[in-house]
């Protein structure tokens, strides 16, 4: 079973291997499925119209901030163990090493991940994921996709949530109750995001005049910002292009 | 990408196109001089320290607002940046279409990116590094330590314009400004049914 499933993704992946990566300019924006995304986007605008912002904003007026902090430090914290093996499938070392001390020293001191005791000493969150490892192994972005419930995303990132599912540690050291409490936690941590950058949110969903293609750029450009691959001076485009 | 520490080599490349963008301006008086990374990043720190001071003004959101249009008119070039964001249909536009538009935009920008400064009290912003890009300009990043938020990286694309540094482009957590905005004007023009006027009109009340 876990072959075969592993066997599906690695055809994929040397599917898209084949499609080539390296740096994209940043405007570069890959959208065969349009059509379909805007529908999936306005799907997802409405559940966030009638659900995910209210429901945000009574998180935000009835839970003291404090709680909020901690409840987004504790679902930060069940992260660190996926991403700890994903610095390593990346071949980056000294972020395993920092990412699972991190994990430690909060899932202890900062009590079960309540606290950030590991920020304090310099032990910062170093986050990535499994589509980080596939553009490691020269995996090309493929096609932007808008996923329901889930937001934007691309062809690899995609495929990356599906493998981080798999490979996170603590589904296989967590029984089965407290697994689905954890679900329930990073579910509330999300309410809690939505409230935290509700200016932003609100600003790129409902105040700008297409909020697909809107929400399409932020997520490509801040996606290719995280994966390090930096804007290229090069590939700038000329300023004084429209100096007319 | 270099940190903010000399690199001669870097350094004696932005001397001489400065030299040879020097010759030039001679020429053609408006022609962008290539401006060099240490005026750049020096540029930036004076921007840095102007929002430091509105952002902890202690003022009104209005008056916030007030002095944000009037830091954003005087350290960035808002006609060019205007200009990029309407693309190639402001070449058929009239003089006068083009000045009402550009004005409108100053505004409509400003209250915009000014309304997201009210979560900033506190915040510091410190510039890390910078990266030459020739006739291009200069990019300078830096790092925004917000109270209540997570961090994030902001750069700024410095740009020279008779002989003055601007701001060109700001790109926060990887997202420009200029391609939000190309998008956010192409889309608002298009609804209007490529009518620059009504855009004008619309962007003067958002």
């Amino acid at each position: 079973m876990t072959i075969f499933r592993n066997g599906g993704v690695l055809v994929l992946l040397s599917f898209l291997a084949a499609c080539s990566s390296g740096p994209v300019p940043a405007e570069h924006i890959n959208d065969p499925f349009e059509e379909t995304n805007r529908q999936i986007h306005e799907f997802n605008k409405a559940v966030d119209a009638v659900a995910l912002a209210p429901a945000s904003a009574t998180y935000g007026a009835v839970v003291p901030e404090e709680l909020r902090d901690a409840v987004d430090n504790s679902a930060n914290n069940l992260a660190l163990p996926g991403q700890t093996v994903n610095h390593i499938l990346q071949g980056e070392f000294a972020d395993a090493v920092q990412t699972a001390a991190r994990f430690a020293l909060n899932s202890t001191l900062g009590v079960a991940g309540l606290f950030d005791p590991a920020s304090d000493l310099g032990l910062f969150e170093l986050p990535t994921n499994f589509g980080e490892t596939l553009q490691v192994y020269g995996v090309a972005e493929g096609p932007y996709l808008e996923l329901p419930l889930i937001g934007g995303s691309t062809v690899r990132g995609t495929l990356g949530m599906v493998a981080d599912f798999a490979i996170d540690p603590l589904q296989y050291y967590i029984p089965s109750p407290e697994r689905e409490y954890l679900f329930l936690l990073k579910g509330v941590d999300l309410v809690g995001d939505r409230h935290t950058y509700s200016d932003l949110v609100n600003l790129l969903l409902y105040e700008s005049s297409d909020s697909y293609a809107s929400q399409r750029i932020a997520y490509l450009q801040n996606m290719r910002h995280n994966l390090d691959t930096e804007l290229v001076v090069e590939d700038l485009e000329d300023p004084f292009a429209f100096d007319y | 990408m270099h940190s903010i520490t000399k690199n001669p080599a870097l350094q004696r490349r932005a001397f001489l196109a400065g030299a040879g963008g020097l010759m030039l301006t001679t020429a053609l008086p408006t022609f962008a001089v290539a401006l060099t990374e240490d005026a750049a990043v020096g540029f930036i720190r004076t921007v840095v320290a102007d929002v430091h001071k509105i952002i902890n003004s202690g003022k009104s959101e209005a008056q916030m607002l007030v002095d944000f249009e009037a830091f954003f008119g005087n350290r960035s070039e808002v006609s060019l940046i205007a200009k990029t964001a309407l693309g190639a249909p402001g070449r058929s536009a009239s003089r006068n279409q083009l000045a009402a538009y550009i004005q409108a935009f100053q505004g409509y920008i400003s209250r915009k990116y000014g309304r997201q400064f009210r979560d900033f009290a506190g915040a510091e912003i410190s510039v890390i590094s910078s990266r030459y890009a020739g006739s291009k300009g200069v990019l300078v990043k830096s790092y925004v330590n917000a109270q209540h938020r997570s961090d994030y990286d902001l750069e700024w694309w410095v740009i020279e314009v008779n002989g003055r540094p601007k701001m060109f482009d700001l790109i926060i957590e990887g997202i420009s400004l200029i391609s939000t905005e190309r998008i956010e004007i192409g889309a608002m023009l298009e609804s209007f049914g490529g009518d620059i006027d009504k855009m004008t009109a619309k962007l003067l009340v958002s």
